[in-house]
């Protein structure tokens, strides 16, 4: 499989960094969120790494620690009441989770960025975007106003927004949802960072101005060789920009794979039964695939496998031991490279 | 469900699970309604309690204060002008030389009319007002704005001096009864309730449910009285609660003014403006009243927070 | 005075008529709503006491569909598209500026009193937002049980209790969740709650708009699978408004693509995913994010250029012309028909289908997965 050397090999890092290894590596992260009813185990155990230039998709459901885990990445955490109770994220070699406040803002704010869902709530409306885009010049370079908007209008251009030093001084609100979604992708790539996160930049747009904001982000990507982590909980945009993927189910990765793998073969059941849960044609006036019951109550997941009690392959063992994430391998032994699952029944999932 | 877990994707959102077994505790096998479930909830919650009782305390003063003390509050001696307290006058003696304890007592009967009756009457209008606006729109919220913003164009002593000056005893000497004072503290506090309650009504509008409601072919009073009125009461409640001390305090400036309560009759108001006037010869006198009028505010905003919290389902 | 109340019995006769229309059942196959020409156009004022009006954002701009017994319809197309202001127009939550909408041989949009009533109980909605769409101050039982206080003579008083546990039991939940709050319930569940509230009162018709796509995608599975039961079950004629093209084409029978306030392409399932012929729809099609990897190498995606115009603005002649790869001058002067293609008229081709452009051709853009 050609495509799997794609994961497996470790881009050379960028300006000559010297660091080894992945440019983000988070190593088994606990969040939890301390609440009046109690405490909700938001994530339990990630660990995923990201090199230059490669893009992670995050897929999962509400609920799932998606979020929360790039919310601990970026130190927007809101604490309280949610706390990181374990594990590290090394960015080029550093624990994020170690570092002062100050090395964190520093690095949070020029070196790892992050474009929101809802572009029209995380832009401030009573400024102009060129004031905003500029702000970012302004405070972390020190530029003047006046070549902070020379900057800005630049960074519009490069997002592609039609007529840009027309526009620099309008307001968010006069701008379309996509070109709203495209100054987002403009402030992100302001500093120029190594990592951008991405927490579902195009659910609330349009199909068919979701396709050019995706490709807008996979070219400029590529451009910058930056790495991308995708959050999302939509498995045609995985298929169409991702190298690879990690499913994540009640705060825990439950399955992990190069995308083309976790499409043709899945090695979780949870995985499977999403996959399977998709309208297909010859399956018309036929009954959709459903996985039953409920995503789980983060106050109680379920004792063993958090999925067990929505599972079709749930045996005794899955009520009483939490599966680790294992290597998943060919049949006959041979190694399948970046694939993992997090299932006691991993191969009769992949091979039954 | 707190708001803070629901906006960081926790998703607190399911205690119920389709498998888990029906609980089996408190279950009574008949549909309640949401004031059977609110009173449950309020009987058994503290703050609810605390301020039951102060109320009730409060209220009996005001309807029996002779049960509370045998002084007269109007038989006064200047040789007692600002004694402290003592064991005949546990509050002291004010400048001149009332006993503090019993005018307090005494007072507190039109303060508390004063203050829930103005209240009361400012919400029914205010509500009414908002209501309307709020749910009908268009003319009808046109000018029901237009008169709310003309009311706010009103200033607190212009319409007190206007009105009250109509109010005179029978020997023509300028003197306004409590419900004079009542009239006029609602002519001038109505409209920020209107306000609230507009909002508040404009926004439940245009939830789904109420569409809901419209679309199964419902009454217009049905999709008022059920479904706006009850999502969009709470700020006013919380409202009206602040306001009620606001109230009684606005009672004291008229007083002050010499346009409201004016004594021999006694209120609290009454007290804490003569007593402010001499504050440099003794604290005692403005201390009583004033923490009397605090108490009361205290008591009823805790009732409004307890009857708020009984009436949202999204808390219990 | 005489002549009032004879007015009045004239009145009384002709709603008594409409409700007897109403209450008349439909074959399956027949039109059960005919749309016609449905325009609604929201003013745009200025001034606060004295308003006038500067322009009017249209919303719905002359859309005309047939809904048949027992069928899906699904309607596609971006938000502001003017989806949703159809399914208020058929539910009479906004009026319509202009235009019909037949049930049953009534113009509801001119029906009031007792014989809208009567439409209502027959044509039911499922909302899109189920965190929205229930009161959160009423049980699971009043909620579902308020259409029964609005229609009395549907369930008799005794009954209610029962007849509520019964539909609960129906959509799938628990029947002792009678006395629980909205609150405490996932998406899933409540959107099985309208659901349930939107069945009470045995509908013919049940408008969706929007169903799953506020679920959780593991969820939306099954909700469609209770849709698709319970269309069988009571015989029930769906609207179904959704912007996800593979759920509309797995549970419609037919499908009408919108934009810009106008039906853009109208026909079967087939016709409209296989044998597309708007640019549009081609467009709309080719750039939904296909769940198969293999795919993203060798498909070819039509990326449109813009947004979509703004609807108190459209563009002259063909609302799609400002973004469409084939526009010509004919497409700024003259408004496109929705009508059968003249290369198609006549042709035994599943091209054959109402289409509302100048230059209509096929396109197959769908890879066959």
């Amino acid at each position: 499989m050609t495509t799997i050397d794609k994961t497996a090999s470790v881009p050379a890092p960028r300006d000559g960094a010297t660091h080894d290894g992945p440019l983000l590596d988070v190593r088994d992260l606990h969040v939890e969120f301390r609440t009046r009813e109690g405490v909700a185990k938001a994530v339990n155990g990630v660990s995923y790494s990201v090199n230059a230039g490669e893009t992670l998709a995050v897929l999962g459901e509400s609920g799932s620690g998606k979020s929360v885990t790039a919310q601990a990445i970026m130190g927007i955490l809101d604490t309280p009441p949610g706390f990181v109770t374990k594990g590290e994220i090394v960015f080029r070699g550093q624990d994020m989770l170690k570092m002062s406040e100050e090395e964190h803002r520093k690095v949070r704010g020029s070196k790892i960025a992050m474009i929101f869902q809802d572009a029209l709530s995380s832009l401030n409306p009573v400024l102009s975007v060129g004031y905003q885009l500029g702000e970012m010049f302004r405070v972390h370079q020190g530029l003047s106003k006046k070549e902070a908007k020379v900057k800005a209008i630049e960074l519009m251009d490069r997002v592609k927004i039609p007529a840009a030093a027309a526009r620099v001084n309008d307001y968010p609100h006069q701008f379309s949802g996509g070109m709203r979604q495209r100054i987002m992708i403009a402030m992100a790539l302001a500093l120029e960072p190594d990592l951008i996160i991405a927490d579902e930049p195009t659910t609330a747009l349009d199909v068919t101005v979701q396709a050019q904001v995706m490709d807008l982000l996979a070219e400029l990507q590529r451009e910058y060789n930056m790495g991308l982590i995708l959050i999302t909980h939509d498995l045609g945009v995985v298929a169409d920009v991702a190298d690879k993927i990690a499913v994540m189910y009640a705060g825990r990765i439950v399955e992990q794979a190069p995308v083309h793998e976790i499409y043709k073969r899945p090695a979780h059941p949870y995985t499977k039964g999403l996959l399977a849960s998709i309208p297909r044609l010859d399956q018309k006036g036929q009954e959709l695939y459903a996985i039953k019951g409920l995503p789980p109550n983060l106050l109680k997941i379920p004792s063993g496998c958090a999925f067990n009690p929505r599972c079709p392959k749930a045996d005794d063992v899955c009520r009483t031991d939490v599966p680790a994430l294992v290597p998943v391998t060919e049949q006959d032994g041979t190694d399948l490279p970046g694939r993992g699952s997090a299932c006691h029944f991993w191969k009769e999932t992949i091979h039954g | 469900m707190s708001d803070t877990t629901q906006k960081t994707d926790t998703a607190v959102e399911d205690p119920v699970g389709p498998i888990a077994p029906a609980p089996a505790p408190d279950k009574q096998d008949k549909t309640r309604s949401l004031a059977q479930d609110a009173f449950r909830d309020l009987v058994r919650n503290p703050m609810f309690i605390v301020s039951a009782v102060l109320i009730f305390g409060i209220v009996s003063i005001a309807a029996f204060p002779g049960l509370f003390t045998s002084v007269d509050p109007l038989a006064c001696d200047l040789k007692h002008s600002m004694e402290g307290p003592s064991g005949s006058a546990w509050f002291g003696y004010n400048f001149q030389g009332c006993d503090v304890y019993s005018q307090t007592i005494h007072g507190t009967r039109n303060s508390v009319i004063v203050g829930v009756l103005t209240t009361i009457f400012s919400l029914v209008i205010g509500g009414l007002v908002g209501v309307l606006g709020g749910f009908f729109g268009k003319w009808t919220d046109a000018l029901l704005s237009f008169v709310t913003n003309v009311f706010f164009g009103l200033p607190l002593l212009l319409a007190a001096i206007v009105i009250l000056n109509n109010f005179r005893d029978d020997k023509g000497m300028r003197n306004a009864g409590v419900m004079a004072v009542v009239l006029t503290l609602t002519v001038v506090g109505w409209m920020s309730m209107a306000r609230v309650m507009r909002g508040a009504v404009m926004q439940v509008k245009q939830a789904d449910y109420v569409a809901a409601a419209r679309s199964l072919g419902a009454s217009t009073s049905r999709m008022m009285f059920r479904h706006v009125l009850p999502n969009s009461i709470t700020p006013l409640i919380v409202v009206a609660t602040i306001s009620l001390g606001a109230v009684i305090g606005a009672e004291a400036t008229l007083s002050f003014l010499g346009i409201g309560i004016r004594p021999p009759a006694i209120s609290w108001g009454v007290m804490i403006s003569e007593a402010q006037q001499r504050i440099s010869s003794g604290l005692h006198p403005l201390l009583f009243p004033s923490g009397m009028l605090t108490i009361t505010v205290l008591a009823f905003i805790m009732l409004g927070d307890a009857v708020r919290d009984a009436f949202d389902p999204k808390l219990r | 005075m005489a002549d009032l109340s004879k007015n009045d019995e004239a009145v009384a006769a002709s709603e008594a008529e409409a409700v007897a229309a109403i209450e008349a059942p439909v074959e399956r196959g027949e039109p059960i709503l005919q749309v016609r020409d449905l325009k609604k156009h929201f003013p745009l004022t200025q001034g606060i006491l004295f308003k006038r009006q500067v322009g009017a954002v249209k919303a719905v701009d002359g859309v005309s569909f047939d809904l048949y017994q027992g069928e899906t319809l699904g309607i596609v197309g971006e938000s502001g598209c003017g989806k949703s202001t159809v399914a208020k127009l058929l539910m009479n939550l906004e009026r319509a500026t202009a235009g019909e909408v037949f049930y049953k041989g009534q113009d509801i949009t001119k029906l009031s009193g007792r014989a809208l009533k009567a439409v209502r109980r027959n044509i039911q909605m499922v909302f899109q937002d189920p965190y929205t769409s229930l009161n959160p101050r009423m049980t699971v039982g009043d909620i579902i049980g308020e259409p029964f206080d609005i229609h009395p003579e549907v369930a008799p008083k005794g009954d209610r209790r029962r007849k509520v546990q019964e539909l609960l039991d129906v959509v799938g939940l628990n029947p002792e969740y009678i006395n629980r709050y909205p609150h405490q319930f996932s998406g899933g569940q409540r959107q099985r709650i309208g659901i349930a509230r939107g069945l009470a009162l045995n509908p013919e018709i049940i408008i969706c708009d929007e169903p799953v796509s506020a679920l959780d995608v593991s969820v939306q599975a099954q909700v469609i699978n209770l849709m698709e039961k319970l269309q069988d079950e009571y015989n029930l004629s769906y609207l179904f408004i959704a912007h996800d093209l593979s759920i509309v084409r797995h549970i419609s029978d037919r499908v009408g693509v919108m934009y810009l306030g106008k039906m853009a392409e109208i026909g079967t399932d087939e016709q409209i995913y296989e044998h597309p012929t708007h640019p549009y729809t081609q467009a709309l099609l080719s750039a939904v994010p296909v769940p198969d990897p293999e795919a993203r190498a060798h498909r070819e995606r039509i990326i449109l250029t813009g947004d979509v115009p703004s609807p108190a603005n459209p563009p002259s002649g063909c609302s799609f012309r400002t973004r469409c790869w084939k526009a010509q001058d004919k497409c700024a002067e003259e408004i496109p028909l929705l009508a059968i293609p003249e290369p198609f008229q006549g042709k035994d081709t599943p091209a054959a289908h109402f289409s509302a452009c100048h230059f209509a051709e096929e396109k197959n853009v769908v890879a066959a997965h």
